[in-house]
């Protein structure tokens, strides 16, 4: 009696999924491959990490009166700079933006890309899959982080360092053109198809077979393209901080990478300034990789392995229970 | 018991073969057991999804996952028992003794190798040399019909459907096996050239006096072509016999459906049976006979308990526990 | 149809590098004229009187490419075609930095220090990168998939001034094994010439930035080839062949064949990839190729030096895209038969 009233309450209060959805059966798919699940794990515990960071740090991070180029210690877990900062608190302050932008990055350029892929697509050979396409070409060919970079030398002329919203800003704007091409040949073989035919033909109009056909049809794809972007985003953001284009001030990874590599570190043996940061922005890079992988998998599915040797085991339980193992042909 | 008269080319004993998904493990073939005759053309018919394809790789002994053989013996030739044997071994009679000629429609030729090149290819990995082996392949693509040499020089994508049949039928025949398996050697061919590839396989039978295999879900075509006709459904083999026997008394309610359904010219007017509903698929399987959910002239026995198999000659069985009850019901239902 | 189409694509690529190229118009002329003004006088003026009338026909060059407005009161259009016809002659002005050598000057002598490690490395990623994609593709969801996949996306996601970073500081500072520094050494008393020891030391002290690229590129081609590959595999054409008694292992020998094609259309983004990387780590290699001087003329704002290396890159890539468009037509025996993509 009780257990099952708490069954029923529970059914209430539960969520309602829809298991058929495009979006749920990726999740899923995402979910049961090994690489993705590691990748998930991994950008799970660098995200809690960071949130740490925000709250809390061991020493201010902007304090410089330690003493310089300490190796790391007990009190100061990952050492301290040349300028008499503690490394550890800078580490965990400094992630939080760059996994922001680089995921901000992702969604917006994954966004822009779906825009001009999908209006290119379904407006194939028309004057304006021309012109988008031909904008799409240029941002493949020209690098956008080299554009960004001469317009932040320009903007230094003026005295203007580039802040997070201005480096989100360029990078989406420069990190869309790979997934708006491939979006485009994507619609362009998915509107050949004879459902999306037959549904034009019957005067669905364009904007239900973008929502209820093309999109969910290439889910996988417009997934696997914000993970892509994403890394875009982290990579040309230290390329940005790099070059000294971004505001010195603030403390992030990518500010940690360009002081270190101010104060020579990499000549003085004081690794333990370059190397976290570094190794910080490869892992979180890498957990968007692994993630890739796993969406790769399941959109295409002759990419997939298979573990014969579970399924063996499998067959020998069933021939024990049907005992010879004949079925209805004796 | 089964007299055993004649070698037969294949033997297939109590074969199981599944796939493995996400959901786990679905038998596709269930039980097969079947005997195909040396020296003549048989037909294995089915629709799509019958399993007819998946018996063919499993003769080939090409077993990649997510396929699994889970029970079964093949013998080929009546001394290669191909399941049990390896990779290597495999390959020594793959295309020697037991060849394979795939679908037209697909792409079965590599495509960025010109014509020679693909036999080049094929001698190379016996070792045996193209040139000192041009004669051959000269002849045998004579023996396809090709007068002139200059398809040799051809890419893939240069051939018509036709031609690239033709070209896979010459370089399957390369090696003279003595047993063929063809998969559907017509289909996404127009009529015309659908009857000349007939022609062809009828006369390279003949003259070569091959063991022929072929697999199509074009029952009408195997009829015209074929010395014997196994007709599956669901994984199994309902009914195999000569086709004499099968096209006067079909044995099985799903044969004669099968045969009724296709119009033809006397037909014409009359209504013609149909078979209602589909297939209901490897992971619901019926309990009893695998058509009784789709037999007009099924009953609660045949719902719930298999049918047995009846063998009455050296290849020939049926299975249907309705026979030949079922017959006379064929007059009340579309006469 | 084949020459129709390379026209077509040549026709495109130049759209493509004109309006690269615009960018190293307009972006100047975004900017207050007064400011760029400013700095360009700041820089120069101390040299000015050192080198008289000279001095003024460097500014006016610079004036109209930088199209500082106070000064200058064509329009547009007639600023452009000046432009234009500078960026053709190479004539980009004088460096602001190393003043008074002309920015052309600046260029011919470093890009082929840039050319000397991007070359290998890409050369050397392509073959490294294609052979372990192979063997990742043949044992894929085996030990040494994972480890060849994780191995190389690791380094790929790593920034690749941070493994140069650390291969200076382990195998140059601390070990002795890789030379630290500059693209020759200049302490022997070796001179720039045409001999074995000249050479030896510009292979040697190449070797440690071309191993840093190679670490940061090769994960693109692991990709491609196993991406490619797999599916290549399984294709019915390789079956055909399974079918016919061919061994795995020449047929996976054709499957790589096969699979390699399209990544001779990767070679270009390849060299785009690496060239960027180059950029980021020739300043920490101290070694004087055109990224050092990109470095060099952000800090500075050197703009003219900076608009002739932006010219350089662009025409570049544009060229290293045409090309691959050509090589990939001449290898596939499809291509020019095939409908083309319309883009």
């Amino acid at each position: 009696m009780g257990v099952s009233r708490t069954k029923q309450r529970e059914r209430r209060f539960r969520i309602n999924v829809d298991k058929q959805s495009a979006f749920y059966s990726l999740l899923q798919g995402i979910w049961e491959q090994r690489i993705s699940r590691v990748g998930l794990y991994l950008l799970l515990g660098i995200i809690v990490f960071c949130t740490i960071g925000v709250f809390y740090t061991p020493y201010n991070p902007n304090q410089t009166s330690f003493p310089r180029d300490l190796p790391p210690s007990f009190q100061h877990l990952l050492g301290t700079t040349d300028y008499g900062q503690d490394v550890f608190s800078q580490l965990l302050v400094g992630g939080f933006p760059v996994i922001a932008v680089g995921i901000l990055t992702g969604l917006i350029g994954t966004f822009i890309a779906i825009l001009v892929g999908i209006t290119a697509g379904l407006y194939a050979d028309t004057i304006v899959d021309r012109i988008l396409s031909g904008i799409t070409q240029i941002f493949l060919i020209i690098p956008g982080i080299l554009i960004i970079e001469l317009i932040g030398a320009y903007l230094g002329a003026i005295s203007i360092k580039l802040g997070y919203f201005v480096i989100l800003g360029a990078l989406s704007a420069t990190g869309w053109a790979w997934g708006a091409r491939v979006l485009r040949s994507l619609v362009l073989s998915t509107r050949r198809k004879e459902y999306i035919l037959s549904s034009e033909l019957i005067g669905e109009s364009k904007m239900n077979v973008i929502f209820q056909q093309i999109i969910p049809n290439n889910l996988p794809f417009i997934a696997s393209n914000f993970f892509f972007t994403a890394i875009y985003g982290i990579a040309g953001l230290t390329f940005i901080y790099y070059f000294g284009l971004g505001s010195l001030t603030q403390v992030n990874w990518g500010t940690m990478l360009y002081w270190s590599l101010g104060g020579e570190a990499y000549l003085r043996g004081l690794w333990w300034w370059y190397v976290p940061p570094g190794l910080m922005i490869g892992l979180v890079a890498l957990s968007f990789a692994l993630i890739n992988r796993g969406i790769d998998r399941v959109a295409n599915p002759k990419l997939r392995e298979w573990n014969i040797k579970k399924y063996y085991k499998q067959i020998k339980e069933n021939n024990g229970d049907n005992g010879d193992g004949t079925g209805n042909i004796s | 018991m089964v007299i055993m008269v004649t070698e037969p080319a294949i033997s297939v004993r109590g074969l199981r073969v599944g796939y493995i998904s996400d959901s786990g493990l679905t038998t596709v073939l269930r039980n097969v057991t079947i005997d195909i005759p040396s020296n003549k053309i048989t037909g294995i018919a089915g629709e799509s999804g019958s399993g007819k394809s998946t018996l063919a790789s499993a003769i080939m002994k090409f077993i990649n996952p997510p396929m699994l053989v889970e029970s079964g013996s093949i013998i080929v030739d009546g001394k290669y028992d191909v399941l049990s044997m390896d990779n290597e071994q495999v390959n020594e009679i793959r295309g020697k003794l037991i060849s394979f000629v795939p679908q037209a429609a697909q792409n079965s030729l590599n495509p960025i190798r010109k014509v020679k090149e693909i036999f080049f290819d094929v001698l190379k990995s016996r070792g045996m040399d193209y040139y000192s082996n041009i004669n051959v392949i000269y002849r045998a693509l004579e023996d396809v019909g090709f007068s002139d040499k200059q398809v040799l020089d051809m890419y893939p994508f240069q051939l018509s459907g036709g031609m690239r049949q033709r070209v896979v039928i010459a370089v399957s025949l390369i090696l003279d096996p003595r047993i063929v398996i063809m998969d559907e050697p017509t289909t996404g061919l127009d009529v015309v050239v659908q009857h000349e590839i007939l022609k062809l396989i009828k006369r390279l039978q003949k003259e070569k006096s091959l063991s022929l295999l072929i697999i199509s879900h074009d029952i009408a075509m195997l009829f015209q072509i074929s010395d014997y006709i196994a007709v599956m459904y669901g994984g199994q083999v309902l009914e195999y016999g000569s086709y004499e026997t099968l096209l006067e008394d079909a044995y099985n309610p799903y044969t004669y459906l099968l045969l009724h359904s296709v119009p033809t010219i006397t037909s014409r007017g009359k209504k013609l049976p149909r078979i209602p509903g589909d297939f209901e698929g490897f992971g619901r399987y019926p309990k009893g006979c695998v058509f009784s959910s789709r037999c007009p002239f099924a009953t609660d026995t045949c719902r719930e308990v298999p049918p047995e198999k009846v063998s009455y000659d050296q290849y020939g069985f049926y299975i249907c526990s309705r026979y030949p009850e079922w017959k006379k019901e064929v007059k009340k239902i579309y006469e | 149809m084949k020459k129709e189409y390379l026209i077509k694509r040549g026709i495109y690529y130049i759209i493509i590098w004109f309006v690269g190229i615009s960018i190293d118009f307009i972006l100047p002329r975004l900017i207050p004229g007064s400011v760029l003004g400013t700095i360009i006088y700041g820089r120069i003026g101390a040299a000015a009187s050192a080198y008289g009338n000279n001095v003024q026909q460097e500014i006016e060059i610079l004036v109209q490419q930088l199209g500082l407005s106070q000064y200058y009161h064509t329009p547009l259009y007639i600023q452009y075609f000046d432009f234009l016809k500078d960026i053709i002659q190479l004539n980009f002005g004088p460096s602001l930095l190393e003043f008074p050598v002309p920015v052309s000057q600046i260029i011919e002598e470093a890009a082929p220090w840039t050319f000397a490690i991007v070359i290998p490395a890409v050369v050397g990623a392509f073959f490294i990168g294609n052979i372990l994609g192979r063997t990742a593709a043949l044992s894929r969801g085996g030990i040494k998939d994972y480890l060849i996949v994780g191995g190389t996306m690791f380094l790929y996601t790593f920034p690749v001034f941070v493994t140069g970073e650390i291969l200076i500081e382990f195998l140059a500072v601390d070990a002795h094994i890789f030379p630290l520094g500059s693209q020759y050494n200049t302490f022997k008393f070796i001179r720039p010439e045409f001999s074995l020891p000249f050479i030896w030391s510009v292979v040697y002290h190449a070797m440690l930035p071309v191993i840093t690229l190679i670490a940061f590129s090769l994960a693109g081609w692991v990709m491609g080839m196993r991406n490619n590959m797999i599916p290549i595999l399984q294709e019915d054409y390789m079956n055909y062949y399974r079918l016919m008694g061919v061994p795995e292992k020449q047929v996976s020998q054709k499957a790589y064949r096969l699979a390699l094609l399209p990544n001779f259309t990767s070679f270009s983004i390849a060299l785009g990839y690496s060239v960027l990387g180059a950029i980021a780590i020739e300043l920490l290699f101290n070694y004087a190729g055109l990224g050092y001087f990109f470095n060099e003329a952000i800090t500075a704002l050197d703009y003219p030096l900076l608009n002739g290396i932006f010219f350089m890159l662009v025409t570049a890539m544009v060229l290293s895209n045409f090309v691959a468009d050509i090589v990939y037509g001449m290898i596939d025996p499809r291509t020019s038969h095939e409908e083309t993509e319309g883009v």
